[in-house]
């Protein structure tokens, strides 16, 4: 059973959930690589996943007690406190990406060396 | 009857290839890729090949490619009859924590691994360490048995070098289970594990594999593990179907696919552009504009162009643009070029738009990895459609670029 959500978090959270992520397996690693900011410009305030993912992934997002049981079971050493924590700087919806973005007033951040070069 | 039909038959015979027939052709003695959407066969919902893709809406983690037909090497298991025999051949590398042994339990024979370690990890290797050649991709297929004795989260594929690639537990009891898994090539050798890599109590346990056959599946095929980064398998309203790209995190990645024999390249795809805000790979041989040996199509090329920019480097970057092509806007795009020429060309929907013929350096093609959707898998997420993709590792001929642009054109119906 797959569900669209759309997983907003702050900078100061990104690097907690990346970590959980990795722990839960390859399907959640690699996760929240899209920079947002107030006006797309480095450094980013937020990252963004989104897309399908399975409903018991979903079912972890839905409170902090249910985050916080969950990580038990894959194992991940999470306080109460450390699940309200990010949950509290997550933006979690089932929202087009875009109309998340837009709704708290961010952009996607573009890395300027990344960008294509002039044309020779 | 028989006479009268016999024209009928012969003009049959003698009948032209269809398109797709003619595409397995250009590409066939070529290094390629072919990229289908719409070939349900070819989809997996997972990077390790184990869930067919069966209807739209659902994600894409695996994407075969069909250049090679998807045609099966040889069985590489010698003694199918006796997993036990084939895992015992070098005992140092058979099973971490357990012992293996040929089994009658289940009637027939199987092989039959049982765990003596309480903590740890418990798989079976067939082949021994470093088993699965790097750069070839696998179809991996057994049945595996597990009893409701056995306590730990249940059995899985894995690569045991660095515990990826199958995430699945198979967790059902007592009846045997039909598992196939795909595994795209890695850069190195690596070692198949059945088992768990969980540390669990399996001290007496046992499990049981029978019937594995492990074939080379030849081509350069594209996956994704991370969920919400798989793109999604959607139906336009005529029933086409394509695959939905969002411009967040979507994209796909093959392995490194070797083009060094060649400094030249015919890259053919359709896509819907959705917007022209911010700049989108399509998609890109290499992690990066300037990669040596690397080319790409990006669409839109620059934030708020209604262009579609072929851009190919030797050592020296160039690039070249169709223009008036405003999202949303659907287009089959052809680019090619040929770095000791120098030139790098792009056509629109069967026309040339235009060559540029500026140094692009020295050197050949690289043997690089293809990203489709964001460039190197972190920047410059595409927003759009992608209806599929031709790459041939050389210059194609206006005739065969047409067959190519009128094969994708069929799925788009851009012009």
């Amino acid at each position: 059973m797959w569900v669209h959500k759309t997983l907003i978090v702050t900078d100061s959270v990104v690097s907690k959930v990346r970590a959980i992520g990795e722990q839960i397996g390859p399907n959640a690693a690699g996760m929240w690589t899209t920079p947002l900011s107030l006006d797309g410009a480095e450094p980013p305030t937020h990252w963004i996943s989104a897309g399908l993912i399975g409903q018991d992934f979903a079912d972890m997002l839905t409170s902090p007690e249910a985050l916080h049981a969950a990580s038990a079971l894959f194992g991940i050493a999470l306080t109460l406190a450390e699940c309200q924590n990010i949950l509290a700087n997550a933006d979690v919806s089932a929202k087009d990406a875009l109309e998340a973005i837009d709704r708290l007033g961010l952009k996607l951040v573009q890395v300027e060396s990344h960008l294509d070069s002039l044309s020779s | 009857m028989l006479p009268m039909l016999l024209p009928a038959i012969s003009r049959l015979l003698r009948s032209p290839p269809n398109l797709e027939q003619q595409v397995k052709k250009l590409l066939a003695n070529e290094q390629s890729i072919w990229l289908d959407p719409a070939d349900l066969s070819t989809l997996y919902q997972d990077s390790a090949g184990t869930t067919p893709v069966t209807a739209d809406n659902q994600p894409v983690g695996l994407m075969l490619d069909k250049s090679r037909s998807l045609a099966l090497g040889p069985e590489l298991i010698t003694d199918g009859d006796n997993e036990a025999a084939l895992f015992s051949t070098s005992p140092a590398t058979i099973a971490t924590n357990g012992t293996i042994a040929r089994s009658t339990d289940l009637g027939g024979t199987a092989c039959k691994f049982t765990g003596t370690g309480t903590t740890g990890a418990a798989y079976i290797k067939p082949f021994g360490a470093n088993g699965m050649t790097a750069g070839k991709s696998y179809k991996i297929t057994l049945r595996l048995y597990i009893p409701t004795a056995w306590v730990g989260s249940g059995i899985r594929l894995i690569d045991t070098n660095d515990a990826s690639w199958s995430t699945a537990f198979y967790t059902t009891r007592d009846s045997w289970l039909t598992i196939t898994a795909i595994r795209p090539a890695k850069a190195v050798a690596w070692t198949l594990g059945i088992g768990s890599n969980i540390s669990e109590d399996h001290n007496g346990q046992s499990f049981y594999v029978d019937d594995l056959s492990v074939k080379e599946l030849p081509g350069n095929h594209a996956y994704q593990n991370t969920a919400t980064a798989k793109p999604v398998l959607k139906k336009n309203v005529n029933g086409r179907l394509f695959l939905e790209f969002d411009g967040i995190d979507d994209f796909l990645v093959t392995p490194a696919i070797d083009f060094s024999a060649t400094d030249s390249v015919t890259a053919c795809v359709g896509i819907r552009k959705l917007s022209d805000a911010l700049a989108g790979v399509v998609l890109e041989f290499g992690t990066s504009f300037d990669t040596p040996g690397s080319f790409g199509i990006i669409a839109p090329p620059s934030n708020g162009s209604a262009n579609v920019r072929y851009r190919q480097t030797g050592s020296i970057l160039i690039t070249t643009d169709a223009t008036a092509l405003a999202a949303p806007v659907s287009v089959v795009a052809t680019g090619y070029g040929k770095i000791s020429a120098p030139s790098a060309s792009i056509r629109a929907n069967g026309i040339w738009k235009s060559t540029n013929t500026n140094n692009q350096g020295t050197g050949n093609m690289g043997n690089l990895p293809l990203y489709i959707g964001r460039r190197a898998g972190v920047s410059s997420p595409f927003k759009g459609y992608f209806y599929g993709a031709l790459i041939v590792g050389k210059l194609c001929t206006a005739q065969q670029m047409g067959i190519m642009e009128k094969y994708l054109n069929r799925k788009l119906r851009a012009y």
